[in-house]
């Protein structure tokens, strides 16, 4: 988490979805403070978007913690901007919906995920944990 | 109840799947209550995932639960849910997601996102996703789909 999916019609190429991807990892690491590997990214085509819409990204995130209200809609503005400027579509083309999900409800690595703002922390105990079990780090 | 996975084009096979399905009923039922589950597996094609910049051999299981749902229980039917999955699967820590959502928040995502398409769009996505899943469910007894329509 966050897990964001992206809905287009016509399929993007791997190029545009591997850039898309990563403009998404820097807006939301950026803004939030979170590790870029939390974030998850889907593609999926073949859908017949809302009017004047072509491509329309979704993402469940975390809430709690650090975030607040300002945050949210400020990483709504910019995920929308850095994506539109990204897959070379305009502003209005893009649809951008939020929806938050409390962090105590989410289990990745093998642990319950930490509130928003307590990533480095966790990230270490993670590590440790995966260490005591002989878990390799993932390739 | 609901219940979306998504998975790996070639990352599961049909047997684990089942194994995996038949552990979720049972932790369900354990931790959470006899609720009927409806369990869709959404499958992404290569290259249409990625986690932390990489493509991506990632799963993730979301399940909801009644609102409300008691802190403790959710967070020891997830911890079960996780490690019973990757004793089946063999994944990395790392390549697991687990969410168990409150039944009106679960809806709020379905909702949002179907809402990105046109009427049509909403119309053909169910159709093609109630076909998808019935002939999954006669030929292998789960319920799986894609993401590519």
């Amino acid at each position: 988490m966050p897990l964001y999916t992206i809905a287009t019609r016509k399929p993007l190429s791997e190029k545009t979805r591997f850039d898309i991807a990563q403009a998404i990892t820097d807006v939301h690491c950026e803004l939030t403070g979170a590790p870029p590997e939390f974030v998850n990214v889907i593609f999926m085509t073949g859908y017949r978007m809302k009017r004047g819409t072509v491509l329309g990204l979704n993402g469940n995130v975390r809430v709690g913690g650090n975030r607040n209200d300002d945050l949210y809609k400020r990483l709504n503005d910019a995920m929308h901007a850095k994506i539109a400027a990204t897959a070379q579509l305009k502003r209005s083309q893009v649809l951008v919906t939020l929806i938050g999900v409390e962090y105590h409800w989410i289990v990745e690595g093998g642990m319950p995920m930490p509130a928003p703002g307590e990533e480095a922390g966790w990230l270490e105990r993670k590590n440790a944990y995966h260490a005591s079990l002989g878990i390799p780090q993932v390739a | 109840m609901r219940s979306l996975i998504a998975i790996q084009e070639g990352q599961i096979s049909l047997s684990q799947i089942q194994k995996l399905e038949a552990t979720l009923r049972q932790l369900y039922v354990r931790h959470v209550g006899p609720q009927k589950l409806t369990i869709i597996w959404n499958v992404a094609d290569a290259q249409h995932t990625i986690t932390d910049r990489k493509w991506s051999r990632s799963s993730a299981c979301s399940v909801a639960v009644p609102d409300g749902f008691d802190e403790d229980r959710r967070k020891a039917f997830l911890s079960d849910l996780d490690e019973a999955w990757r004793k089946i699967t063999g994944q990395h820590p790392d390549q697991t997601s687990f969410v168990a959502f409150d039944e009106e928040r679960f809806n709020e995502v379905l909702k949002g996102n179907l809402e990105r398409f046109s009427p049509l769009g909403k119309m053909l996505y169910l159709g093609k996703l109630i076909l998808r899943i019935m002939r999954s469910k006669r030929r292998h007894g789960v319920l799986i789909t894609r993401f590519n329509q």
